[in-house]
């Protein structure tokens, strides 16, 4: 504080117009080390060229009739059809008013690296239909869109490129034929109609869990054998969900944006409120992204970007922002903080809100995570500019340096040892016409129910660990015919989470529902507050075991859950549950699959 | 460069493109991310790096032979690679068995177009006499032509040890790493052409590595998918597609070598131009020349070839060495008066060294057969017939002709995937540059 005061006393008696950075200059930057996998990549990229992309949310084709895209081919008529549950909808899910949506997984061209290196980098992305059921220029991250609660949506996917793709939109609630289970692909050529209700799961009493419904999701490839080189080549984007509570909260100005345009129409238009994905990347001097195929440990680049651009910046208002950080690296964990070490105030974890927010200077986003973040730039003076700063060290797959708890530390004392800048943020004088947003750390947002001991049916235990040069759970591998675990539909239960692998970080995904941390076995600890309620993504750090309980609602499986270190995925950190009219505790030939 | 049977299948292979996939999607397929034609070299690289930079040891297998690992073994090829060591007892035979199981499944399938790879992590004890036993006692000589060939591979330590390093097959600990009795089992599965790599795990069921490991080694989508089209189609009660009879083939050329000799253009074509004039090939000679046989009932597969002779044009058009010559059977539909149209669309101009040439069917049909080397026309059943005049089906290739007359390539520039064909455009234009000793210009600079 006494630092940022002082600078900004200095600077008080330049001329309009200069710009004075806040933060540290004894580490200004401290280069990404990493286990060199090719040493001729591109090594200096120049800092804040790059405007950050932001993503232009999505409109549906058509509400309620396919669209004239669709080429008269009707929903489940494409070669690897639609989920069943498409057709036998409850009255509740207000098929009526279905949004229709088409996208391809395409190759094109992006320049990640600033335009003044004259590269440009081949991508694997996403590209949104036109009217006319043709396809636009791939981008990546893919078209972001926009999901209300309450209303279906079914998204028409077609693989043009010559591999197979499966697309797992990470956070929701979604059949088992949508969720882009690793075995069912979409073949080059083909289509599948995802179908994603956007239905809450019921209550015991029949009434809708709105302490379930998603805010921050993102969908990337999840095919297996091939996920982590997809994801590399960039086959990710981002999705938001709101219901009438985030909705309600966003009209109250509790959080920002702009009341009366932010909450209304399908697709809540918000200056205020982005996802920032954060990526590694190494790059061949042509500008091609470089990826071993065959280095099955994890993926880590000596060079960061954020929305698929190399060390933006961004201009802000001097106003309350949401960001919703997205971990879209497969290996490279980070810890994240403000260059003036100032607080920022922690809404959600993965997809869900908090019931308040967390006060903090700092925190931890590993694979797959997503991490909802008020930033508050009216205690800046317009014309500051500000970083975003990864202060944990990783320079190998195993993970990075320190343990599960010190990354987990919300506040950052003392200088800390590497700081590698992400991403400027030059500030500007708010626009007056929009009142600053109103969160505090008092304000109350999504509630949460806790699933009691009392409730559980089944208790499992997974070992995430390295057998046979192949990354196992319980010694196995994936076997897209095995259900590893068969839950009862509507059944609590309670698995722990055991990392064996000496030395290895593995951040474990479990599709269909949010799971709660219960306590950490290894230290004896409850989860601390931000792994207090939802997720999706469990960190396990080395040598740790971690309790967690689940709900199995709405759908029969089979749903996958695997390490979101991408590259322990694809050989075979990976296994799946199918949730069943009735449970059992061995494992059992898979009853559905939909290829 | 493509033999006959993998003709046969792609003519096939095609029509089941035809068949499943609505048009627009085929013309994708066919040209590419928004048809830039040649292939763009960063996207090459992104898909084939891993191999751009494979070590190329010199090693010896069972029968003696000195082999370099990507030279003679992986380039233009699938693989199957394992590591073992002669004595080993623990997941060696058990690997051995899957890969046994595999090569006898893959050999109807993919015959020689795979090759299996075991190579000892005991190079020091497994001398070439020792791994010429151990294949002996597994048997892995086979008179049958179509049996993929099993090497058994010795050589340097430290040299394989690097490639065994760059394959990934490599642990953190050193300890683990350097203890050949604690190697994984892993199969590294690869296919040179496509860049698609893969570690599979021989110790899971069977058909699942056989099923992921055809998805790597096929050379076609419809060869990659065969057997998740067929459960797809199960599930949802239609019929199968017919599992096509499959392609083997040959090795590429190493790129430093010469163009290859395939044959001699004896006899000119003579034939009606757009115009009227009659024109005949023979003063073409001279010149490096390329032919192409329009369909143009298949408008995709013209539009493919078309859009191939037009990038040549536009890259060697006005060397004056150079010339283009489509090709067509004259007929109550191809008239000189609709070439004439259909050159226009496509981007030719009268004063361009590109000719569209009439003539009659048989003479056409022997020209591009006995002269230019392409597979003759196949009928084609009249239930899969997407247009009720199209009887035949025509090999699409562009054949290149150097300026004594020598066939110097054919390139399937028309291909169901798009990275082979944009390859094979790609590979033309290097060809024709080559034989012109001009540089190939920078595709990404218009």
């Amino acid at each position: 504080m006494k630092t940022r005061r002082s600078l900004l006393k200095t600077s008080a008696g330049v001329a309009a117009g200069s710009v004075f950075h806040i933060g540290s200059t004894a580490h200004a930057d401290s280069p990404l080390k990493v286990d060199s996998q090719f040493d001729g990549s591109v090594q200096n990229v120049p800092r804040w060229e790059n405007s950050l992309p932001v993503p232009v949310p999505v409109r549906p084709l058509s509400v309620r009739q396919i669209p004239a895209a669709y080429g008269g081919k009707p929903v489940g008529a494409v070669f690897h059809g639609v989920a069943p549950e498409y057709f036998t909808a409850p009255a509740g899910w207000n098929m009526q008013s279905t949004q229709f949506h088409a996208m391809a997984a395409k190759a094109g061209e992006s320049f990640i690296l600033p335009r003044s290196m004259g590269l440009k980098t081949p991508i694997w992305g996403y590209a949104m239909a036109r009217p006319d059921g043709t396809f636009g220029d791939a981008i990546s991250p893919g078209p972001h869109y926009r999901f209300r609660t309450g209303v279906p949506v079914l998204v028409r996917t077609t693989n043009q490129l010559p591999e197979e793709i499966s697309t797992h939109l990470h956070g929701g609630h979604w059949p088992s034929h949508s969720d882009g289970h690793a075995s069912f692909l979409v073949l080059p050529g083909e289509s599948r109609d995802y179908f994603y209700p956007n239905c809450l799961p019921l209550r015991k009493d029949g009434t809708p869990d709105i302490t379930e419904s998603p805010s921050s999701m993102w969908y990337h490839d999840h095919a297996a054998d091939l996920t982590a080189s997809h994801v590399a080549r960039g086959m990710a984007g981002t999705t938001a969900g709101f219901d009438d509570l985030e909705l309600g909260l966003i009209k109250r100005n509790v959080l920002p944006g702009i009341p009366g345009q932010s909450d209304e129409n399908t697709i809540y238009n918000n200056p205020y409120d982005l996802f920032l994905a954060l990526g590694d990347r190494v790059f061949h001097p042509t500008g091609t992204i470089w990826y071993d195929t065959n280095n099955n440990n994890g993926y880590l680049g000596n060079v960061e970007t954020v929305n698929g651009a190399a060390y933006p910046r961004f201009t802000v208002e001097a106003r309350k922002y949401r960001f919703r950080f997205l971990g879209a690296s497969t290996a490279r964990h980070r810890r994240i903080r403000l260059s003036d070490n100032s607080r920022m105030l922690r809404i959600g974890n993965d997809a869900w809100l908090f019931p308040k927010g967390q006060s903090m200077q700092a925190f931890g986003i590993s694979p797959g995570k997503r991490v909802d973040v008020i930033i508050d730039f009216s205690r800046y003076q317009p014309g500051t500019q500000v970083f975003l700063e990864n202060i944990l060290e990783q320079t190998n797959e195993r993970g990075p340096e320190g343990s599960l708890e010190q990354i987990g530390d919300t506040e950052v004392t003392g200088n800390p040892a590497f700081i590698h800048r992400l991403l400027r943020f030059d500030v500007v004088a708010a626009n007056p016409a929009v009142p600053n947003a109103s969160i505090t750390a008092q304000s109350e947002l999504r509630p949460h129910e806790t699933l009691p001991a009392s409730e559980v049916e089944i208790r499992r235990s997974f070992r995430f660990e390295r057998k046979n040069g192949h990354w196992a759970i319980n010694g196995q591998f994936y076997d897209e015919r095995i259900a590893n675990a068969v839950p009862r539909l509507g059944s609590v239960e309670e698995w722990t989470l055991e990392n064996s692998s000496g030395g290895w970080w593995h951040p474990i995904h479990i599709h269909l529902e949010s799971h709660q941390q219960v306590r950490n076995l290894t230290t004896g600890a409850l989860p601390p507050y931000q792994n207090s309620f939802k997720q999706d993504v469990t960190m396990l750090g080395p040598n740790s075991s971690i309790v967690i309980r689940m709900r199995f609602r709405s759908f029969l499986g089979p749903f996958m859950f695997h390490c979101h270190n991408n590259e322990h995925e694809d050989v075979e950190m990976m296994f799946q549950f199918e949730v069943a009219e009735s449970g059992s505790r061995g494992p059992k030939p898979v009853n559905r699959f939909f290829a | 460069m493509v033999c006959m049977i993998q003709a046969r299948w792609l003519g096939r292979a095609l029509v089941v493109l035809h068949l499943c996939l609505p048009s627009r999607a085929v013309v994708a397929a066919a040209g590419g991310p928004a048809a830039t034609g040649v292939q763009d070299p960063g996207a090459a690289l992104m898909r084939r790096q891993f191999a751009e930079s494979m070590p190329d040891p010199v090693l010896i297998n069972q029968r003696g032979e000195r082999l370099r690992f990507f030279t003679d073994l992986v380039k233009g090829r699938a693989v199957v690679i394992n590591f073992f060591y002669a004595d080993c007892d623990r997941s060696c035979p058990l690997a051995n068995g899957t890969i046994r199981s595999l090569r006898s499944e893959f050999t109807e399938s993919f015959g020689r177009s795979v090759r299996f790879l075991s190579i000892t992590l005991k190079a020091g004890t497994d001398t070439p006499e020792v791994i010429a036993r151990y294949a002996k006692q597994h048997a892995v000589e086979s008179a049958h032509p179509d049996v993929p060939d099993w090497h058994f591979l010795t050589g340097n330590p430290d040299e394989i040890r690097a490639l065994r390093w760059h394959l990934g097959m490599r642990e953190k600990d050193p300890a683990v790493d350097g203890d050949p009795a604690q190697h994984a089992a892993m199969l590294v599965v690869g296919n040179h052409a496509t860049g698609r790599w893969a570690k599979l795990n021989p110790l899971v069921r069977p058909s699942l590595v056989r099923e992921k490991a055809q998805r790597i080694i096929g050379w076609t989508a419809a060869q990659r998918y065969a057997d998740i089209r067929a459960q797809v189609a199960a599930s949802a009660g239609r019929r199968a597609e017919p599992d096509p009879a499959p392609p083997v083939l040959p090795p590429e050329e190493p790129e430093e070598a010469p163009l290859p000799i395939l044959g001699r253009l004896e006899t000119p074509l003579s034939g009606v131009e757009r115009g009227g004039t009659p024109v005949s090939t023979s003063p073409l000679r001279g010149k490096v020349t390329v032919y192409g046989r329009i369909y143009t009932l298949c408008p995709h597969g013209s539009q493919a070839v078309l859009a191939a002779m037009k990038r040549l044009k536009d890259a060697f058009g006005e060397t004056g060495e150079f010339h283009l010559v489509a090709l067509s059977p004259e007929s109550t539909r191809d008239t000189p008066a609709f070439f004439q149209s259909f050159a226009t669309l496509a981007g030719a101009v009268a004063e361009d060294p590109w000719w569209f040439v009439i003539s009659g069917k048989e003479a056409v049909d022997r020209f591009t057969r006995s002269g230019l080397g392409l597979d003759p026309p196949r009928p084609i059943p009249a239930e899969e017939r997407l247009h009720p005049d199209e009887e035949e089906e025509y090999d699409l290739r562009l054949v290149l002709v150097d300026q004594q007359g020598c066939i110097r390539g054919r390139y399937e520039v028309f291909h169901p995937d798009p990275f082979l064909s944009q390859d094979a455009a790609w590979q033309i234009g290097a060809d024709t540059a080559k034989l012109l000793s001009q540089p190939l210009p920078d595709p990404n600079r218009p």
